[in-house]
Parts: structure tokens; sequence; C-alpha cells
């Protein structure tokens, strides 16, 4: 083969290369043999390879795709950070996928607000309503309008190794006080009292959300939303008070501030630490974290954050959250009704042996009969009047950010209840 | 003519893409800067150099800044002295080992950096890091140390990494430096008396200033923009102590929905470094020319 | 004596990279509790499952490849052009375009990502490979065109002239002189392009949504979940992904050093 012979073909196989390379962009999609396609972002699970999210997930698409064969499914999985990194940018471009992750609230509302999510409200009235309830839906509702559904809803609570209380020689605390009380114990036998992820922040507000929920009630929340009250408000100001009291017995691991949700789950997870307050996935994340991997097993607890004497919260109000999926403004009607395939009430009962999620389709209990614990978090988010989504997924984005970083510079002893409170509000001033 | 027609030829390529991929989204991020903007939706809040005034008058903003100037600080006098010291080590004459050891001093630059904070948290671990061994060893007991966790130590330990990670680069800049060095010059000041310290102070060290004064911008330029290392270990954290001025930009303004702010801050940075481009190449690569 | 102390220094600088390798060998659990020490068993299951499953772990380095080949390819064509130009060629408002790409090395990708993505949607480049590229290499140029010129600048203009008088002009310079010698200073160029393409993960994150285009730092993500990772399958993942750049380095390694002593050194 000559010189120019091997020219023209390296140049045809360049060209041939680079379109290839330009290929699979937008417009492509959607010229494709006249079928439906919808994008679908998910959370991945970890582990690589081996991600049961992926596999449950590729496997329900396979056998809606054989029974609709004129829709593809295009999934991508995407690890928390980065999607949501990614979904923001898509957004802000105009471009939301089809079906992606949501956990509702003010992030969900800021979305609807630019217009990057479909108003679902029929379809969720008609086609969901019936089997799932209005409490875990209102997560994902605004304003009157629907926007996604939840397949998980549940609530975060104490997790607590039952063989370090039983060699404490402790209860589940009812009070506050009591709760204090196995701090100090667990302190001086040598455990880890509550392991705490810092570094992430969101674990911690989780303690000043509570502490708040507890003294103020919904009454107080709701006055410092609407504007009657504010976040500058006794309560407020208590809770930081009360979580530095807590602080102040040095009941978390060394450099927690700087520790990873992964770190804290290790902690339980290898039985060092005796306690973590976390929500409906933690025994998962503890067994994948842990040395065994399989956690503390049986002797993995719950109880629900204790009552402070005094306060005005009942007991049975709920801090959770749960996870879901909205719909993107440029959908398709398959997405819908995709939608709706995977919160069957078969789909919905294999998602909790998948993923430890708590059921949101009536009549899926019966899947958590095994797991006393899941049984715990369901009654308490079925028994709870006063259901609250975490603060930094229910308030704007800034709003939350700035709240978590207001609790750690108050456990780091930066800032003063006060000032963490009048940072918050300062915040919430600034988005109304 | 045909000269035009060539350049025109030669340059268009680069200049298109250059144009288009690089210094429009610059322009850009100079639009969003003068608005308040979530990044959802149209522009609609101008606040003309609102955004700006704001910024200087925020604690953590002057902490980053603070936090980059320490890094270019210790970089010119630490990172850099070190990467010189390891060029003149093993990058003259050859011993045996020589060309792996400058492969492993190098290697860590190669690391993407998801790899290296992963890398690092681990040695860093409070429970089971290095640290706490070493700690725990010399107490007898079980010491456990956080350097990541401690709002006085993290910078300090994020330091190290940054160090570590582009210490190799400078060093192997140096080793190319060296070679602009003549033998004999060194030969000639030996032979008149000189230490092996004036040596290197009054030969090498002068014959060496261009790629000096390469690496030394190459070095603060990179400073002011460093964020793969710094956001990897922590996000700037704990409690915004290590805050720099890009993972500022990233907490302030991606993650807060503050476009507009966040690209206030992008445009700061640029103007430092052109500043500092402009100062430089006036007063200092001048000279050598 | 230069060994010993070189030796000392290797020990404390490959550290990390130990730590990785030993931990690739580990079960998930040992990582968390032992992590620098031996692994007991040796244990390769986290390589199987990097390796074998599903293939992924092959797509992301053929999509690595892909994309750091073609900006490389793309950065030492465009910089080398660009450079002979602004170092053989005489012409009005050289330096003010030598110093308009030089700027360009003052600002990094990941703060002009949001503009840098909307550009992309409007040119429809969103979601492909091309995309990726086309950006990498654009941030990739200021430095590329920096070193090109400088070497560029060295060779002597009787050289030039030469080919001049022997009615050659510009293209023989190019071809018959430029080309040949200019080994060091392109695997240079493309040694840097190569790594920082490499290691890019923001970018192609956002850009990229078909994840059999992702790339080896968003395959490292895939091993991080919601809330668990698979550790050692990570440091796995790592150990191997570095195994291509390793080896182009090395196989480079001589003409880096000569690369850049013509190209940034000698100014």
């Amino acid at each position: 083969m000559n010189r120019r012979t091997s020219i023209t073909i390296s140049l045809v196989l360049c060209l041939v290369v680079t379109g290839s390379l330009f290929a699979g962009g937008e417009s492509e999609k959607n010229a494709e043999s006249g079928k439906t396609t919808i994008t679908w972002w998910a959370l991945s699970g970890g582990g690589g390879a081996d991600d049961v999210r992926e596999i449950y997930r590729r496997n329900l698409i396979k056998e809606y795709e054989t029974a609709h064969p004129d829709v593809d499914i295009e999934l991508t999985m995407l690890e928390n950070e980065a999607f949501k990194q990614k979904v923001q940018v898509a957004i802000q471009a105009g471009n939301p996928p089809d079906i992606f992750h949501s956990w509702g609230g003010g992030v969900m509302v800021e979305y609807a607000r630019v217009g990057a999510l479909k108003d679902i409200s029929n379809f969720v009235e008609n086609e969901l309503s019936p089997s799932i309830g209005s409490g875990a839906l209102g997560v994902y509702g605004y304003d009157g309008k629907y926007y996604g559904a939840p397949y998980d809803m549940g609530a975060v609570g104490l997790w607590y190794n039952k063989a370090v209380f039983a060699e404490l020689g402790v209860d589940v605390p009812k009070t506050w006080p009591e709760l204090l009380d196995i701090v100090k114990k667990a302190k001086a036998a040598g455990y880890i009292p509550i392991a705490l992820g810092g570094g992430d922040r969101w674990p911690a507000h989780y303690w000043w959300v509570y502490l708040a929920m507890r003294i103020g009630g919904q009454e107080a929340f709701n006055a410092a939303y609407d504007g009657s009250g504010s976040f500058k408000d006794e309560t407020f100001v208590k809770a930081g008070e009360m979580l530095l009291d807590l602080a102040a017995l040095e009941p978390f691991q060394t450099g927690f501030l700087g520790s990873t949700y992964d770190d804290e789950s290790a902690l339980v997870g290898n039985g060092k630490a005796a306690m973590e307050l976390m929500g409906q996935w933690a025994p998962a994340v503890q067994a994948a974290n842990s040395e065994s991997g399989k956690g503390i097993g049986d002797d993995l607890g719950w109880f629900s954050f204790p009552a402070i004497p005094g306060g005005v919260g009942k007991n049975s109000d709920v801090m959770g959250g749960g996870n879901g999926y909205v719909i993107g403004a440029n959908a398709p009607d398959a997405a819908l009704d995709f939608l709706k395939f995977f919160l069957s009430r078969e789909n919905n009962m294999e998602l909790h042996k998948v993923e430890g999620i708590i059921p949101v389709v009536k009549g899926a209990e019966e899947v958590l009969a095994s797991n006393p614990n899941a049984v715990k978090i369901a009654q308490a988010v079925a028994g709870a009047d006063y259901y609250q989504l975490y603060y930094d997924q229910f308030l704007p984005p800034s709003v939350g950010e700035t709240i978590k970083d207001a609790v750690m510079a108050l456990l780091a002893g930066k800032a003063s209840p006060e000032e963490a409170a009048t940072m918050i509000d300062d915040s919430w001033q600034a988005e109304k | 003519m045909k000269k035009a027609g060539l350049v025109f030829l030669l340059i268009t390529p680069a200049f298109l893409l250059f144009l288009l991929f690089v210094v429009v989204p610059v322009i850009q991020a100079g639009h969003y800067s003068v608005y308040r903007w979530k990044g959802l939706g149209p522009l609609e809040q101008f606040v003309g150099l609102g955004n700006f005034f704001r910024m200087f008058g925020e604690d953590i903003f002057l902490t980053a800044l603070w936090n980059n100037l320490k890094v270019v600080i210790l970089s010119l006098l630490l990172q850099l002295p070190v990467a010189f010291f390891f060029a003149l080590l093993i990058g003259r004459k050859r011993f045996p080992g020589s060309m792996l050891f400058r492969g492993i001093y190098f290697f860590p630059y190669i690391l993407a950096e998801i790899a290296i904070g992963i890398i690092w948290k681990f040695i860093y671990n409070p429970e089971f890091g290095l640290p706490t061994m070493i700690a725990s060893f010399v107490s007898g007991g079980e010491t456990k140390i956080a350097l990541l966790g401690s709002t006085e130590h993290a910078f300090t330990a994020i330091f190290i990494v940054i160090f570590w990670k582009y210490i190799g680069f400078h060093m192997i800049l140096y080793i190319a430096g060296l070679q602009n060095v003549p033998d004999e010059l060194e030969e000639a000041a030996i032979i008149d008396g000189a230490s092996k310290l004036q040596v290197v102070f009054h030969v090498i060290i002068p014959c060496m200033r261009n790629t000096i004064v390469i690496s030394v911008f190459l070095s603060v330029v990179g400073a002011f923009n460093i964020f793969d290392v710094v956001w990897a270990m922590g996000q700037g954290g704990p409690v915004h102590s290590t805050e720099t001025l890009v993972t500022y930009l990233y907490n302030f303004g991606f993650k807060r929905f503050a476009f507009g702010y966040g690209s206030a801050v992008a445009i700061v940075i640029f103007l430092i470094c052109l500043v500092f481009n402009l100062f430089y190449q006036k007063y200092i690569v001048g000279e050598s020319k | 004596m230069k060994f010993l102390l070189g030796f000392f220094i290797a020990l404390i600088m490959f550290f990390p990279m130990y730590a990785v390798i030993i931990c690739s060998v580990k079960t998930n659990g040992q990582v968390l509790s032992d992590p620098f020490g031996i692994p007991h068993p040796f244990d390769l299951t986290a390589f199987g499952l990097v390796l074998g499953k599903s293939g992924e772990f092959w797509g992301f380095l053929y999509n690595s490849i892909v994309i750091a080949v073609s900006t490389i390819v793309i950065v030492d064509l465009f910089a080398m052009a660009a450079g002979i130009a602004l170092s053989r060629i005489r012409f009005k408002g050289r330096p003010l375009i030598y110093n308009f790409f030089i700027m360009g090395m003052l600002f990094p990708i990941t703060v002009a990502v949001l503009p840098l993505y909307l550009q992309l949607r409007d040119l429809g480049l969103l979601g492909t490979q091309g995309g990726v590229i086309l950006a990498e290499a654009a941030f990739g140029l200021p430095m590329a065109i920096f070193l090109f010129t400088g070497f560029f600048k060295d060779i002597p203009q009787e050289l030039q002239d030469a080919c001049q008088m022997d009615g050659g002009g510009m293209f023989t310079f190019f071809f018959k002189i430029v080309i040949p010698i200019s080994r060091p200073v392109v695997a240079t160029v493309s040694i840097i392009t190569f790594i920082q393409s490499w290691n890019q993960f923001l970018f192609p994150l956002l850009v990229l949504d078909d994840s059999s285009k992702f790339t080896i730092p968003l395959g490292i993500m895939q091993f991080q979940g919601q809330f668990t990772t698979g550790w050692n399958q990570v440091m796995a993942f790592i150990t191997i992904s570095i195994i291509p750049m390793a080896a182009f380095y090395f196989s480079a390694q001589r003409y880096i050093v000569a690369g850049l002593t013509a190209g940034a050194v000698k100014g």
C-alpha cells in the first residue's frame, strides 16, 4: 500500500471517529425511530459493579420496556453530590431530565418556580393518592400543586446498640436529661456516646432541628416560616443552648468536626459508638461501612427523640424525609406511566428489600414485618401529626446551607446560640 | 499578502477554539457578576457592584483570601526550595535509582483529585490513620489525632497534600533548567575554592533565572486557583477554616444558588491573577529578555 | 549518600500510593480497620469486581483514552500551528495575540463551568464526548502555545532563511525542519494535556449523561453511593486507572525534560 493510500485511509478513519464523537447529542435521541425516550437520573448505592440499586432499576426497566416496546428508558446512576451538581446545571440550561431524584422541599420548589418541573397534580390525585398517603405525597407538593411522588418516607430517630445499653444498665431514654445521663455513662465506660459526621454537616443539624421541635413545637417553626415570628425566637436560641449542653459532655468521637457520615456509620457498625441520630437508611449504611459487613445485626435498636421537660412540642412530632422522583417539564406522558409502575405495591415492597426504604404505598407494611426497627419507624411516621421535612431540604437551599453552617459554628465554639439563630434568620429574611 | 494569509491560517484554529470555549464564558461570567441571580430563569436583579462590596465584607471570603495568600507564601518559601533541592539531588548525574526516584516524586501530580482526596482522608483518619498511629505509639496508649477535624490544624494538613502533589512538577521544571547551567562555570567556581552552597547560590541559581521565573509564576497562579485538593479534603471545612477563593465560589455561589455572587468571586480571582501577571511581566520577566 | 537520601524521600513520597495499592487487595472491612498493614487474607475480589462485572471499567478506560487522545491531537496541532506563527513570523499585533492566549492560563475550567455548559448546549454538543474534548482542548491551549512558542523561538534563523533560499518557504521549513525536531516539546505538551484530561471530573460529569460514555474519574464516583462506598473497589479502581498514565509517563519521560528545557526554560 503506498503512502497516498495509507494517508487517505487514515483520514477517512479520522473522520469516522470524529463523527462518532459528536454523535449522541440531544437532537439525535429524539429522532430515533419514533420511540419515546425517557431520561432517568437516580442515586447510586455504591458498591460499584455490585450496586444493588442499579441492578434493581435496570431489571425494572427491562420489564417495562418489554411491556411497552415503544418506550426507551435511559438510566444514569449518580453519586449524591455529583447528582446535585449535574441536575442543577441541567436545569439552569433549561434541560431537565424527565425523571430525577428529589428530596422534595425547598430545592424542589426552586426548580418548580423556574418552570423546570411538570405539574402533575391530576396524575397524583387520580393515580397515586388512592395508594399513597397524603402526608408523604405532600412533601412533593407546593402551593396546591404536585411535581413528583415519594417512594420512601421515613423518620430520623436514635439508633442505639442494645448490647452497650445492657452493659451500661440503662433503658431507652424517654427524656432529654435521661439521654444526657446515658451519654455520661457511655463515655465513662470507654464508648463513644454519639457518633457524628460533622464534616458533612447535615447529620449535626438533625440534633438542632429536633431540639427546636421538642422545645417550640410546630407553632414555633410555622411562626418563623410565615413571618409572625422569626428564627431568632426563644425556641431556636434555646435549641442552640441545649445542643451546647450536650456538646459540653464531649459525646462525639475525636475529630468529629471533620468526619463524614460514612465515618459516623462505621463507628456504629463496628460497635464503638452507642448511638447516632439518623434516618431510616442507617442500618444498611452501618452494615456497608462495618468491618464485618453486617453491622451490629440484632443488637441494633431504634427509639424516637426524647421529650424535653417543659417543651411545647409533642413526642409524636417527627422530623424525617425520604426519597422520591420528580418529573421534568419536558417529560413525555410515558414518564408518568413509568413512575406509576415504579410505585406499584409490589415494586415498592421489593424496593424495601433492595434499599431498606420505608414503603409509602398502603398495604406494603407487611414487608417490614421481619424488621422491628422499620416497623417502629413506619408507625412513628404514620402517627405523627406534625411531620417536618429536614430543614436543609425544606427551606430554600441558601438557608439550608446557612443552618448547617450555623450548627457547625455552634459546635466548633465559633458562634453563640444567639449568633447562630441570627445567622439563620438573616439568611431566611434574604430569601423571602 | 501571502504572509498575512499564512498567519491567519496558522492562528485561526487555536484562536477560534479559545475564543469560543474560554473567552466567551469568561465574559459571560463577568455579565452574571453584576446581577443577583439564582442560576435558574432570566437575569432580573441588577445589583451593579453590590456583589463585590458584599464579598469584601464577608468574614469567610477574607478567610479564603488569606488562605490563598498562605498557600502562595508557603509554596514560595517551602515547596519551591525543596523542589529545587530534589532537582539538585537526583536531577543531574545519574545514579542507580535516580530515574525511578524522579518518577516517584513526580507521581502525585498525575493522580486525580478524587483519588487524592480518598487517599489522604484515609491517611488522616482519626480512628486508624497515620497521625493517630504515630501518636498512639509515642504515647503508649490510644491517642487519636484528628487533623482534618480541627479548625486550627486542617489547613496545615491540607497544605501538606498540596506540597506533596505539586512538588514533583516544579522539580521536573528545575531539572530541565539545570541543563542550562554550563559545567565549565561550575567547575571554574569549584576550582576557585567555592563551597557547594556558594556554587548553588552564585552559579546555578543565576543561570536558572528563567526557569525560576516560570516556576514562581505557575506556582502563584496555581495557588490562587487551587480547588481540587482542598475540595476533596473537606470542601473548605471544617467550619470554613480551609476555604480558598475557588471553594468559596463553589460553596457560596453554586451551592447556595447565588450565581451572580459566584461569578463575581470568579471575576475577582481572575483580576487578582491578571494584576499579578501584569506586574510580573513588567518588572520581573521583562528584565531577563 | 545521594542514593540514601533519595531513597528515604521516595519512601515518604510514595507512602500514599502504597496505601492505595495495599488496600486494593484487602476486604472492605479490613480496609477500614487496618488500612496500612499487610493484608490478611490477600484478597483479589476487588480487582475481579472492578475489571469483570459487565465490563464497565473497560468502557471507562476506553472513553478516557478516546477523550484524552483526541484532546491531545487537537492541542498539539492547533498550538503548534499557532506557535509557529507567533515565534517565526513577524506581524502586527503579535505580542497582543500571544498575551491573549497566555492570559487563558489564569482561568481554570471549574470557574467557567456554567457559561461553558450553556455554550455547549447552544451548540448542540451536550451529551457528546466531542463537547468535552473541545472544551478541554480549549483550556489546554494557553500552556501548549506557551511551550511551543518558546521552543520554536530557539530555532536558529539561519535554518529558516536557508529554506527560503532554496525556494521552499514556510511549508518546507515546517515539514523538513520544525516537525522532526519537535519531539521533546510535543511529548511535554502531550503529557501535560493527557494528565489534565485524564483527571477531569466536574466537566465531563456535567456534560455527559450516558454512563456508557463516562470517563474513569466518573467511574470512581460510581463506587461512592449515596452513603456507602466499596472502599477496596475504589482503591483497586484507582490502582488500575493509574497504570495507563504511569506507562505513558515513563515512556515519554526522557523527552519531558528536554521539552521543558527548550520550551519553557530557555525563554
